[in-house]
């Protein structure tokens, strides 16, 4: 059997997800939270901190998301295809199991792509600096952050849909979100105890965990630090290029087309 | 392949990168935004508790030095900060409130409800363990309430005053480190209004410190010095910062209530300035040191 049209198992997915429709209310609750949550802060008090606020809260939003809706979405992705045999089918008809990860993430990187882009959307638009020099200079932030963001997501997200083909929908949402608590949190806090040991295990250890915390510039956001410098920008984006694809290739390692 | 993905995960740190390990940079900068100080103002509500044992509210502790802090705020959610203390609890109003019926007596029977839900009934007292579990509970959260806000001129005064509570070895350097850092973060550009009082509260704190005994010279002390300074630029910030927010119009925006604490605040840190500047000699103008 050859398929008919191009990226066919792409389309079914995103079909799958629009028709469940939730979609839509992510990104409405993207535009509400960024609208509404810096209304709750004491902004009269200082109404320099009202707009930093709102770009923050955006932020807040595309992480929370990564959390919760985008990998809970990839797994029972996965899941739901593997089940239902289709993924076996299309083997049958020869696609190879790289294009079908590739489908199926892609129909959730849109959906992370879209998070990112009500976030970029809240910092260009709403929360313009009024100064041209001190704009040009956030745009460029805003867009820094939003490259490495989307180089975090990709790949867990990835990691997401190949799990559910193997495993439970919980353990495979929980991996991505447990890497990527890690990541975030978990990097950070032990940094003083294992990145700042005098033991080469320590510090090993330390090394081997996810960096996704290079990927949070949102103190930068907040306290209008200006972009990142070019070479530090692009060693943190290779860095988390680079675990991306590690955790693509393990993905791709597991991934599972018997129904 | 999955030696390949190995090879991946860490070819990243070979690349020579000049990544030092984060300091305690915590995520999605929350302490010091505006999210952390509506954070700070919902942990009050548990602060106060544990302060005061479980209990409601209470009148404090008498003050003993004219720079002490101000007593906590009564509890409530949002713009309490130095409210004076509730007046002491009387048995009047839940006699009255057997008068009333319909509507305002249900709501009255409930206030009293609630009330009663944390009023201590026991016979014995707290044990000296359990009193130091309920006064570490409420140091954690103090600490953690004025690291989300470290504008919080409150929640300054109250840290600065259960530190140095507390004597001990490390107390000196502690208060050290506090009074630096809440001077520095007040007088930082785009600070707001309670920033302002921030320094200059701490610069109060450190002038109390340091004439303390009446130590001969002290008072021309480089510290002492500075500490003045501090304390001009910090009142000076605030009385610009309250022009400008009268002029653009966005100080009639601040709720009443939190206006009037703002205000009492910073009248009753100009009243110790003055006091400081008519018992210390005149300082030098800034930058003679």
């Amino acid at each position: 059997m050859k398929s008919i049209r191009p990226w066919s198992l792409f389309r079914l997915a995103q079909a799958g997800i629009m028709s469940r429709s939730s979609c839509w209310l992510l990104l409405l609750g993207a535009g509400l939270f960024a609208w509404l949550a810096p209304l709750l802060t004491p902004w009269e008090e200082n109404p320099q901190i009202f707009q930093p606020a709102r770009a923050q809260a955006a932020w807040i939003y595309a992480w929370l998301a990564l959390f919760t809706w985008l990998p809970y979405q990839a797994s029972a992705l996965g899941a739901r295809m593997r089940r239902d045999g289709v993924l076996e089918h299309l083997r049958a008809g020869g696609m190879k199991p790289w294009q079908q990860c590739l489908q199926l993430s892609s129909a959730l990187w849109i959906w992370a792509a879209a998070v990112v882009g009500v976030a970029l959307l809240v910092c260009l638009v709403f929360t313009r600096p009024a100064r041209a020099e001190e704009a040009a200079l956030w745009a460029v932030l805003v867009c820094q952050y939003g490259a490495l963001y989307f180089l975090c997501a990709a790949p867990l997200l990835l990691l997401g849909v190949c799990l559910g083909t193997r495993t439970a929908e919980v353990i495979a949402f929980l991996v991505p979100a447990g890497l990527l608590l890690s990541g975030l949190f978990g990097a950070v806090w032990l940094a003083p105890l294992l990145g700042g040991s005098s033991l080469a295990v320590f510090k090993s250890v330390w090394l081997a965990l996810p960096h996704y915390h290079l990927a949070d510039l949102t103190p930068r956001l907040v306290f209008k630090m200006g972009p990142l410098n070019s070479s530090d920008f692009f060693s943190s984006a290779m860095i988390l290029l680079l675990q991306g694809v590690a955790l693509s290739i393990l993905g791709r390692c597991l991934y599972r087309t018997r129904s | 392949m999955l030696p390949v993905a190995v090879l991946a995960w860490w070819g990243g740190h070979l690349l020579q990168v000049r990544q030092t390990a984060p300091g305690r940079a915590p995520a999605f900068a929350v302490p010091g935004s505006a999210y952390g100080s509506l954070a700070a103002r919902l942990i009050r509500d548990s602060l106060y508790s544990y302060w005061h044992g479980g209990e409601g509210s209470q009148a404090l502790p008498v003050k003993q030095s004219p720079s002490a802090p101000p007593p906590p705020p009564a509890p409530g959610r949002f713009a309490r900060r130095g409210q004076p203390p509730p007046p002491v609890k009387t048995a009047a109003p839940e006699e009255s409130a057997e008068d009333v019926g319909g509507l305002d007596g249900w709501v009255d029977k409930l206030a009293r409800l609630e009330k009663a839900r944390t009023r201590r009934n026991s016979i014995f007292p707290l044990s000296p363990a359990h009193q130091r579990y309920v006064d570490a509970s409420a140091t954690t959260r103090l600490k953690l309430a004025y690291a989300l806000d470290p504008g919080d001129a409150v929640l300054y005064e109250v840290l600065y005053f259960h530190l140095a509570s507390r004597p001990g070895p490390l107390t000196a350097p502690a208060l050290q480190a506090l009074t630096a850092q809440a001077m520095q973060y007040g007088l930082r550009p785009l600070g707001s209004l309670s920033d302002a009082l921030t320094a200059a509260g701490a610069a109060i704190n450190v002038l109390n410190e340091q004439l303390q005994g009446n130590r001969p010279g002290s008072a021309e002390g480089p510290a002492v010095l500075a500490a003045r300074e501090v304390l001009k630029q910090g009142l000076a910030r605030y009385d610009a910062l309250h022009r400008e927010a009268e002029q653009d119009g966005w100080w009639e925006g601040i709720p009443a209530i939190r206006r009037a604490e703002l205000e009492n605040h910073a009248a009753q840190l100009r009243r110790i300035a003055e006091i400081i500047d008519k018992t210390l000699p005149p300082a030098k103008p800034a930058g003679s040191q």
